[in-house]
């Protein structure tokens, strides 16, 4: 007997297919390309090389940049983890005067104010604060960028997580610093690390700011230092473009992968077992 | 001086009073039941009592220690929580061994605890589990343990039967009675659960709108309730109250005259007023009684029949420890056991007897 429902899937399959090809042949493309002798905008491998990792190993601007990266990326994500898991906890266990209007105008300013909007009076603030060309200035920038957004993930996270717990450790003798660090910590442990995660991500990857900020090639981070990959004239070497960028993904997909394996991305719920 | 005392103790939430100026002397071999409907304060008084809330006036004594503005720890008291709080990070082993483990007691002793409490509550194989990993009878038992391997000045329970399913609720209720025997100290334990309350008191405080309406033990609350509200809350099915007219000693109810003449009542309802009877104490008569009325509905629960009769417009729960042959429609006299009938004044404050202390 015919299923009824094979005319809808085919449909979906012809409907969803170019979608998929969409997302997936950049990915491809990126896959390829790196290891093509001659690297072109298309995806077609004609003969193996490993020739464009070498040049782009040999470049010192792309080198430092790995490193500036890392600096600026690893900074954040201590700075906002920090600060967010600290604030996040008071939002989410203190119920102050104010908290709700604190909590959304803190929505409304960085959800309206977008950050290509805000670029020209954040430069002129990191001017003023003498923080032009320097990684102190991006870190901070991008750190008040993605904060809000931290802020509330993980109050939303803890929020979710049930206060008993917290209680039950009282009653059982813990000090307020010991229900922080024996139960509130291992319990959000999770959504703290899903929260580093993903200002690693943000940071890592976010383009205009030091592009804003940074004057000296040797401070640019990799998100900047791929744009001088251009010859004179403006043509792209396609080859070390492609070849950086692969480096430049790796970190992003190698951090998922590790956290996928490791914890799973299944929170703790709710009491009952 | 009793071994937990409450005196004039208020806690309010923003505007609602959840904690009514409540005074309670709990002594130290008391199995001590805070019973009343939902959101009557009785879990908001085990949080005072614990620490968990501070109160806005009154004060709190445990063990002769003035404790009111005393963090939880430093009131040595051991608590089970509805939905147990087992520590989800934790082996049963840890969450068992949680409270001595932030008292720094010595390892070793913390080891030779844990095995004796999980022996003698019967966990000792769910020792390395986690409490996602066992049953919710078996993490009832795990939560007990918790408190248990504490020397506590008082244990608080929070309704913690509520959460298991109706014949392991009878089970773990006796074996919570008989674990509350060997403790040694003082149990303050919050349910709405009437029959609960019941079986495992020796006193009960009955609860209502922040309010402690009546203190004493489970005999005395069923047999002399102080109001309407506590004698409707005890009981299964619960007393009959009616509201009727006092023409002296006599009771008009819906037309039909109860002569109380006989009953040592002290005074009687100017006007209006209530009386009350069990269902146990009213029994069918084909000939004659004191109120008339028709059969509404049988229901026969095996050992026992409740029976709903109307009498006009009121209707009456009748409990008889046998089968009946009436059905719905049939005209019935009521026997009311006099001695067993109380009399409430029209604020609901139930009218004592002469004879009662």
């Amino acid at each position: 007997m015919r299923d009824p429902r094979r005319a809808s899937r085919i449909v979906s399959y012809i409907l969803l297919a170019p979608i998929a090809a969409f997302f997936v042949s950049p990915i491809l493309w990126l896959i390829v390309t790196p290891f093509s002798i001659r690297p072109s905008l298309f995806i077609s491998l004609n003969g193996f090389t490993l020739n464009n990792f070498a040049r782009v190993f040999q470049n010192r601007t792309a080198v430092n940049a790995f490193r500036n990266s890392l600096i600026i990326s690893v900074s954040v994500v201590v700075l906002v983890t920090t600060c967010a898991l600290l604030a996040a906890y008071v939002l989410s266990r203190q119920d102050f005067k104010g908290r709700n209007v604190l909590l959304y105008m803190l929505v409304l300013f960085s959800s309206v104010v977008s950050g290509a909007a805000a670029m020209v009076p954040i430069f002129i603030l990191n001017l003023r604060l003498g923080l032009i060309n320097t990684e102190l200035g991006v870190i901070l920038t991008l750190s008040g960028g993605i904060m809000p957004t931290a802020l509330f993930i993980l109050k939303d996270f803890f929020d979710s997580i049930p206060r008993t717990y917290e209680e039950a450790a009282l009653v059982d003798g813990s000090s307020p610093l010991q229900v922080m660090f024996r139960i509130f910590l291992p319990l959000s442990s999770k959504g703290v690390i899903v929260i580093a995660m993903l200002v690693f991500t943000q940071s890592w990857s976010n383009f205009l700011v030091p592009f804003v900020l940074l004057r000296s090639t040797s401070k640019y981070p990799v998100s900047v230092a791929i744009y001088t990959f251009f010859s004179e004239v403006g043509v792209p070497d396609i080859g070390m473009i492609s070849a950086y960028a692969f480096l430049y993904t790796l970190p992003v997909i190698f951090a998922y992968v590790l956290i996928e394996r490791k914890f799973g991305f299944s929170f703790y719920g709710g009491i009952k077992g | 001086m009793s071994w937990i005392v409450l005196e004039n103790v208020t806690k309010r939430f923003s505007n609602v009073v959840a904690v009514n100026e409540v005074n309670l002397q709990i002594e130290r071999q008391d199995f001590f039941t805070l019973l009343g409907p939902s959101g009557c304060g009785k879990t908001t008084t085990l949080r005072l009592i614990a620490g968990l809330e501070f109160p806005d006036e009154g004060k709190i004594y445990i063990a002769g220690r003035d404790v009111t503005m005393e963090l939880p720890k430093n009131r040595n008291v051991a608590m089970v929580f509805q939905n147990y709080a087992l520590y989800p990070h934790m082996t049963v082993r840890e969450n068992i061994a949680y409270p001595l483990f932030v008292r720094k007691v010595p390892k070793k002793e913390i080891e030779r605890k844990v095995a004796f409490v999980a022996e003698s509550l019967q966990i000792s194989d769910l020792l390395e589990r986690y409490p996602q990993q066992i049953s919710g009878g078996q993490q009832q038992r795990v939560a007990l343990a918790r408190a248990v391997i504490q020397t506590p000045n008082v244990f608080l329970l929070d309704e913690p039967l509520s959460n298991l399913d109706a014949k392991l609720r009878i089970e773990a209720r006796s074996f919570l009675k008989r674990l509350s025997m060997e403790l040694g100290t003082s149990v303050v334990y919050v349910t709405h659960d009437q029959s609960e309350a019941m079986a495992l008191s020796t006193k009960i405080a009955v609860m209502n709108q922040g309010h402690v309406l009546q203190v004493g033990t489970p005999r005395l609350i069923y047999d002399t309730p102080a109001n309407t509200f506590v004698a409707s809350f005890i009981g299964n099915p619960p007393m009959n109250i009616v509201e009727c007219r006092f023409d002296g000693s006599t009771c008009v109810l819906d037309g039909q005259r109860i002569d109380l003449s006989d009953l040592p009542l002290s005074e009687f309802p100017k006007e209006r007023g209530f009386i009350g009877i069990r269902p146990e104490n009213i029994a069918f008569h084909t000939k004659e009684g004191d109120l008339i009325g028709e059969v509404y509905v049988v229901e026969p629960l095996g050992f026992e029949t409740v029976v709903t009769v109307k009498v006009n417009t009121s209707s009456l729960r009748v409990l008889v420890f046998e089968d009946v042959p009436y059905k719905s429609g049939d005209k019935i006299f009521l026997k009311l056991r006099k001695d067993k009938l109380h009399v409430f004044d029209e604020s609901g404050a139930r009218i004592r007897r002469r004879d009662e202390a």
